[in-house]
């Protein structure tokens, strides 16, 4: 009876010992994975974050002051009131 | 031998010594596993884990950014951008015939040039082919696919706003580390510093696994300067007109808010584009409005007033006589004879005689006090690389000579920011405020005059530019403003001053009903028609108040020719 009970002991602890063995290698697998796809990601971070200055750099060449006003007064015939026209609102 | 003849004895013989066999095979079979794990283990370990090691493991450099400099509406003033260098890491570096096309034509450079270059570094390995390419072009060239040139990343700052802000930006070298202006004083708040990280690769070079962390990076801060964008640019763009029109050799602009002490502008004509490295000439990247002093001449008259009215020997209402005042073989006269006139005509029609009597009454030692405390000989700008301090001498220094002088901005020099700080003092009540070139910089004042000398002193201001002033021209349509001229010689070279070359300075405030802005214009030999203060820098002031004022929707003054804006606004709804 005793000894029995010794070899089904031990019988679950190796069962223990692969599942535990088997499962480290999966979860050493997923963790690699995921890994990969962090890694994946961060490129495209720095990737969009380049983009991001190079727009906005052409953003801001694009609507320097110098321009605007340029566009506003030989293509779109704006012009600045004169003074006695402008009104000005008090804030509340 | 027959083995039917065998006896049991000989059978379990012969079983043994066939046993020993097997066994001596297996132990010495073993032993050999013994022999080759310590072999393994032991002995070639080092070399078998670097080996693993240079396989599986690498360090990547973990990347940071140089910080971003914007403007006070996040408007962005200085960036980083990638930009990529072709590196040679071979000390026999050749280019076919047809590479070598292919690559001119593609870096736009002349194929000789290019041949020199790859001569000139024969026999040299580690060497930069081209230094910062557009990330574009990289990938052509990466599409060459030349041996042994690699194709390193590195960050360039690009300036969008290009000539606008030059100076007080400064710029950086090709290492990304900056060597004027802002970008050198604030280098440490800016960098990025790399890091680097440990990390297992697989088969296929993909990272698997970050094994540590060997540096950490860095990375650069961003930095929100007080600069407005949109005054920057007017005042850039008033002063060079103003240039264009007088002849000028140079000048610059400042504008101040007048309650916090930050710099919304700071304008200096000519100006260079900092995006053009290779073409700057030194003097054109000085910040004059913060590394050059000068004599401010009758712009500084105001400070000398504020004392008088302090000291409590004189009122706004005083009558100063302003005939010619002789001092030893000196005498200071004025070009019209003004007779006896209040404080207020003495700053308004700029009486040098009237101003020197003023000042030979005052206390030395008081009037000194005062002059350092509105900001005169000591350092304002925060730290800003190359700063004047300006020059105000001891007053055990000044004789009578010394001080009558120094009453109508001779034997005095300072920097425009100086100036512009001064006036900010008076702007704001009395209480100075150190300058800022940073947004949001919130700091305790500090009282140096009571407000209700401020408050004379502006009133007096406001008679320059009215009517019977020297500085009518300075006025704004709608809005009360006040402020003073200045007109000084320059010094020759031979010690003395030349009588035709001057300085043309305007410093003023607006709105007066309820200060916000400090403007100081300077100009550096007008040669035109002009070169009074009053002629050529007070227009610009004009100019830069009312376009300043209208963006940053400062109310017009209510008793002004304009209508209550209030009320008219009630009748267009």
């Amino acid at each position: 009876m005793d000894l029995r009970r010794s070899y089904f002991q031990l019988l679950i602890c190796i069962i223990l010992c692969t599942a535990s063995a088997v499962s480290i290698i999966y979860i050493k697998h997923q963790s690699r994975e995921l890994f990969i796809e962090l890694e994946v990601l961060n490129v495209q971070r720095d990737k969009l974050n380049i983009q991001w200055s190079e727009l906005q750099t052409e953003e801001n060449i694009w609507a320097t002051p110098m321009r605007i006003e340029r566009e506003a007064m030989n293509k779109l015939h704006l012009q600045r009131p004169p003074m006695k026209k402008i009104k000005v609102y008090e804030k509340q | 031998m027959n083995r039917g003849a065998e006896t049991k004895e000989e059978i379990s013989k012969r079983f043994i010594v066939r046993a020993f066999w097997v066994l001596g095979f297996f132990i010495l079979l073993s032993f050999l596993l013994v022999l080759r794990a310590t072999y393994l283990q032991v002995l070639n370990k080092d070399f078998l884990i670097d080996q693993g090691n240079a396989r599986q493991i690498r360090e990547p450099t973990i990347v940071a950014y140089r910080g971003m400099i914007t403007d006070r509406n996040d408007k962005p003033l200085a960036i980083s951008i990638p930009v990529d260098s072709l590196f040679i890491n071979h000390n026999n570096f050749s280019l076919s015939t047809g590479e070598l096309e292919a690559l001119s034509k593609i870096l736009n450079i002349d194929i000789g040039k290019l041949q020199k270059k790859i001569q000139a570094n024969k026999g040299k390995s580690n060497w930069f082919l081209e230094r910062h390419v557009s990330t574009k072009l990289s990938k052509k060239i990466k599409a060459l696919k030349i041996a042994n040139i690699t194709i390193i990343r590195e960050y360039q700052r690009a300036y969008p706003s290009g000539e606008i802000v030059s100076q007080l930006l400064g710029y950086t070298n090709t290492d990304e580390k900056g060597i004027e202006g802002i970008e050198l004083q604030y280098e440490s708040w800016l960098r990025g510093i790399a890091g680097k990280k440990k990390v297992l690769k697989d088969r296929k070079f993909r990272s698997i696994e970050n094994i540590g962390i060997i540096k950490t990076a860095k990375p650069g801060k961003d930095l929100k300067l007080s600069i407005d964008l949109r005054l920057q640019y007017i005042a850039n763009k008033l002063l060079k007109e103003s240039i264009l029109e007088h002849q000028a050799q140079f000048g610059t602009v400042i504008v101040l808010n007048a309650l916090t002490s930050e710099v919304l502008a700071m304008a200096n004509q000519p100006s260079f584009d900092n995006n053009e490295r290779s073409s700057i000439s030194p003097s054109l990247v000085r910040n004059r409005a913060i590394i050059d002093m000068y004599e401010p001449g009758s712009s500084i008259k105001p400070f000398i007033i504020a004392n008088a009215i302090e000291s409590g020997q004189y009122d706004a209402s005083s009558l100063i006589d302003t005939s010619p005042v002789k001092i030893g073989k000196k005498v200071i006269r004025d070009r019209t004879d003004l007779g006896n006139v209040d404080i207020g005509t003495i700053l308004s029609r700029s009486s040098n005689a009237g101003m020197s009597r003023i000042s030979l009454t005052l206390e030395s030692d008081k009037l000194w006090e005062m002059m350092s405390d509105f900001g005169f000989g000591s350092l304002s700008s925060g730290g800003f690389p190359g700063e004047a301090r300006g020059e105000l001498h001891h007053h055990s220094q000044w004789g009578d000579i010394g001080k009558a002088t120094m009453s109508y901005g001779y034997g005095i020099s300072v920097t425009p920011l100086q100036l512009a700080q001064a006036y900010a003092i008076l702007a704001n009540d009395g209480i100075r405020k150190p300058i800022s070139l940073l947004a949001n910089q919130l700091t305790e004042g500090k009282r140096v005059l009571s407000s209700v000398t401020a408050e004379k002193v502006r009133a007096m201001l406001e008679k320059v530019v009215g009517p019977n002033g020297t500085a009518r021209k300075a006025s704004v349509e709608g809005y009360r403003v006040g402020g003073k001229s200045g007109t000084a010689w320059k010094t020759s070279g031979s010690g003395g001053y030349t009588e035709d070359r001057y300085r043309s300075f305007f410093a003023g405030i607006a709105p007066l009903d309820d200060p916000q802005l400090v403007v100081v214009v300077f100009i550096d030999e007008p040669s035109g028609e002009f070169y009074y203060g009053g002629d050529v820098a007070a227009p610009v002031f004009s100019k830069v108040i009312s376009e300043s004022l209208r963006l940053l929707a400062i109310p017009p003054s209510y008793n002004s020719s304009f209508n209550d804006p209030l009320v008219a606004d009630l009748k267009l709804e």
